[in-house]
C-alpha cells in the first residue's frame, strides 16, 4: 500500500492543487494570531473549524485528481478497489494531520497565548483538530464527480454541508424537543467547537462525546464512500 | 480442451439506466486471442472491462480460475492520459504498486522500453509524448509482469502507419510466446494477424463467435510505393493480409495468394506504383472463420 500512497502523493503534488488552500490556510493561521495575547481553547476551536474548511476544500480536489483511464490502471495494478482507496484516502489523511500539528504548534511555539497550554489541553487540542480535520475529507469526498457530476452542484453541496456543520448548534437550540434528536444527523463539528469554547465547564463524558461523535460520523460516511464507489469505478 | 481462464456467466450490465450487455456468457480460453469487434456503442469496452474484473455487472457472475491463485491481468485502456511523470517514472510507481521487485522492475522496463523502440533516457513528461508514444507506455505498463490475461481496448486506434507497425509486431511476438490476449478492435488487419477466435457483438449479446482456423497456403510479398493514408485504406478494406511492414521508403505486404490480386487491384488504384511481386513458400496463416462450439457454463 506504500507503493499506492507514494505514487497517489506525487500525483497530488504534481498537480498543484493545494496551492490555494494551503496558501488561505497559512495566510489565516497568521491572520487568526496576528494579535496577541489569545485565549487558548478558544483560539484552538477557532483553528480547528477553520482546518475543518481547509480539508474538505484539500479533500475535494485531490478524490479527483486522477485521470478516470488512468484511475483504472491503478486499480488494476493494486488489485483491489478497496486497497486502492484506502492507499488514497490514507494520504490525505496524513496531510491534514500535519496541519493539526502546525494549528497546534505554531501558537506554542512564537508565544501567541496568554499562556503556555496544560498537557491534557495539548492533546485535547490536537485530537479536535486531527478529528474535524478527518470528517472535512468525509464530508468533501461524497462530493466526488463520479457521485455529482456537475461541479457547481458538487461546490453547491459542500457549501451547504459545510453551512450545516458549522450551524449545527443554532439548528439544534431552535429545533422543537420532538425532533431534536435529528440533530445528530448534522455533521458534529459544532459539538466540538462547542467543548473547546467551553473547555473549562465541560464535563469528562462531554469531551468524550464531543470528540468520538466526528470520529463515528467520519467512518460512517468513508464507509459509505467506498460501497458507492465499487460500482462507479467505470 | 485448454481451460478457461475467466467465464462470464449470464452476465448483464446497464450503463445510463441502458441495457448494454444482455444475459452473455463467454469463455476466455487460456492461451487464445479473442477480437472482440462491433458497431460504436455495443459494449466491446464495457465487456472488456467486466472481463478484467473492474466493470460492475447489474446480474451473472464472473468467475475467475484458477481459483487457488490470483489472476495476473494487464490492462491497457482506450484513451491513455497525458501525465505529469516521465515514462520511466511512471512505469515504475506502476511496478512498485504491483509489488515487483526494484531489481526486476528495473530490468523489465529497460527490455519493454528497447522492445517497443522508447528511448528510456527521455526526461520529457507523458503530457508531452505523442499518441503512438503514449500508447507504446500504456502497452508497456499493460505488460509489466508478463501477465495471464492481457487486455487491449483499441490498441491501434488513431495511430500513426509506423506505430501501427511497430506495436503490430510486438503483440505479434506476445501471442507466438502463448499470451492470452482480448482486445477490442475495429481494425481488419489485427483480426486476421492477432486474433484466432473473433466474438461479434451487437444488441447486447454475441451475435457471432468464430474461430479462425490454421493451415498452409501460397503466399505473396508485394513491394511498392503509395501513400500512408491510401496504404491504411487498402489495408482496412483488403483480406487475407498476413503481415506489413515498411521497407525503407516501400511498403511490404506479405498477403495470401487467394487475396493478392485483388489487393494488387486496389493498390493500384490507390495510386501505387509496384516494384516487386513474389511468391513465398507455404506457410501457416489464417482462412476463413469457422463457428466456436457453444460451450454450457457450469457454475459450482
Amino acid at each position: 500500500m506504500t507503493a499506492t500512497m507514494a505514487y497517489s502523493l506525487q500525483y497530488y503534488l504534481r498537480s498543484y492543487r493545494y496551492v490555494a488552500p494551503l496558501l488561505i490556510f497559512s495566510l489565516t493561521l497568521f491572520f487568526i494570531y496576528s494579535i496577541v495575547p489569545n485565549p487558548v481553547m478558544p483560539s484552538y476551536s477557532l483553528t480547528s473549524t477553520f482546518l475543518f474548511v481547509v480539508s474538505a476544500w484539500l479533500a475535494f480536489g485531490y478524490i479527483d485528481v486522477e485521470d478516470g483511464t488512468q484511475q483504472q490502471i491503478t486499480v488494476m495494478h493494486t488489485g483491489s478497489l478497496s486497497k486502492y482507496y484506502y492507499g488514497k484516502l490514507l494520504v490525505i489523511v496524513i496531510i491534514v494531520n500535519i496541519l493539526s500539528i502546525i494549528c497546534v504548534l505554531y501558537p506554542i511555539l512564537f508565544n501567541k497565548f496568554d499562556r503556555q497550554p496544560s498537557l491534557s489541553e495539548w492533546v485535547i487540542a490536537l485530537l479536535s483538530h486531527s478529528i474535524l480535520s478527518i470528517l472535512g475529507i468525509a464530508l468533501s469526498i461524497l462530493f466526488t464527480n463520479k457521485w455529482v457530476q456537475k461541479l457547481s452542484y458538487a461546490i453547491l453541496g459542500i457549501f451547504l454541508a459545510i453551512a450545516l456543520s458549522l450551524a449545527g448548534a443554532g439548528i439544534e437550540n431552535s429545533s422543537p424537543h420532538s425532533i431534536k434528536a435529528l440533530s445528530w444527523l448534522i455533521p458534529p463539528v459544532f459539538r466540538t467547537m462547542d467543548m473547546l469554547n467551553n473547555y473549562e465547564e465541560t464535563a469528562y463524558s462531554g469531551v468524550v462525546v464531543s470528540l468520538i461523535s466526528p470520529l463515528v460520523y467520519s467512518g460512517l460516511l468513508f464507509w459509505l464512500f467506498l460501497i458507492k464507489m465499487k460500482r462507479k469505478l467505470v | 480442451m485448454t481451460k478457461s481462464l475467466v467465464t462470464l456467466d449470464h452476465i448483464s450490465c446497464f450503463f445510463a439506466h441502458k441495457e448494454v450487455l444482455k444475459d452473455l456468457s463467454l469463455n476466455v480460453h487460456e492461451g487464445e486471442a479473442m477480437a472482440i469487434v462491433g458497431n460504436n456503442g455495443t459494449g466491446k469496452s464495457t465487456l472488456l472491462k467486466i472481463i478484467s474484473g473492474l466493470g460492475a455487472i447489474n446480474g451473472g457472475r464472473r468467475i475467475e480460475a484458477p481459483e487457488d491463485k490470483r489472476l495476473s491481468i494487464g490492462f491497457a485502456p482506450d484513451r491513455f492520459p497525458k501525465l505529469r511523470f516521465t515514462a520511466t517514472e511512471y512505469l515504475r510507481y506502476m511496478g512498485r504498486i504491483r509489488g515487483m521487485n526494484k531489481q526486476r522492475l528495473e530490468e523489465r522496463i529497460s527490455d519493454l522500453m528497447s522492445q517497443l523502440r522508447l528511448d528510456p533516457t527521455i526526461r520529457q513528461q507523458l503530457r508531452n509524448y505523442s499518441k503512438g508514444m503514449l500508447q507504446k507506455v500504456n502497452l508497456m505498463q499493460a505488460l509489466l509482469e508478463k501477465p495471464d490475461l492481457l487486455l487491449l481496448d483499441e490498441p491501434l486506434s488513431g495511430l500513426d502507419m509506423r506505430t501501427q507497425e511497430e506495436l503490430m509486431n510486438v503483440l505479434i511476438q506476445i501471442k507466438r510466446q502463448g499470451m492470452t490476449i482480448v482486445l477490442t478492435t475495429h481494425e481488419k488487419v489485427m483480426m486476421e494477424q492477432i486474433a484466432d477466435r473473433v466474438v461479434e457483438l451487437a444488441d447486447g449479446g454475441i451475435a457471432s463467435d468464430k474461430r479462425v482456423p490454421v493451415y498452409a497456403t501460397i503466399v505473396k510479398e508485394i513491394i511498392f510505393d503509395l501513400g500512408e493514408n491510401e496504404m491504411r485504406q487498402c489495408l482496412s478494406d483488403g483480406e487475407g493480409v498476413r503481415t506489413w511492414s515498411r521497407l525503407n521508403t516501400h511498403w511490404r505486404v506479405e498477403i495470401s495468394a487467394d487475396n493478392s490480386d485483388a489487393f494488387l487491384r486496389s493498390i493500384l488504384q490507390a495510386g501505387a506504383a509496384i516494384i516487386k511481386v513474389i511468391s513465398l513458400p507455404e506457410s501457416p496463416t489464417l482462412g476463413a472463420m469457422v463457428p466456436v462450439k457453444t460451450e454450457k457454463v457450469v457454475v459450482v
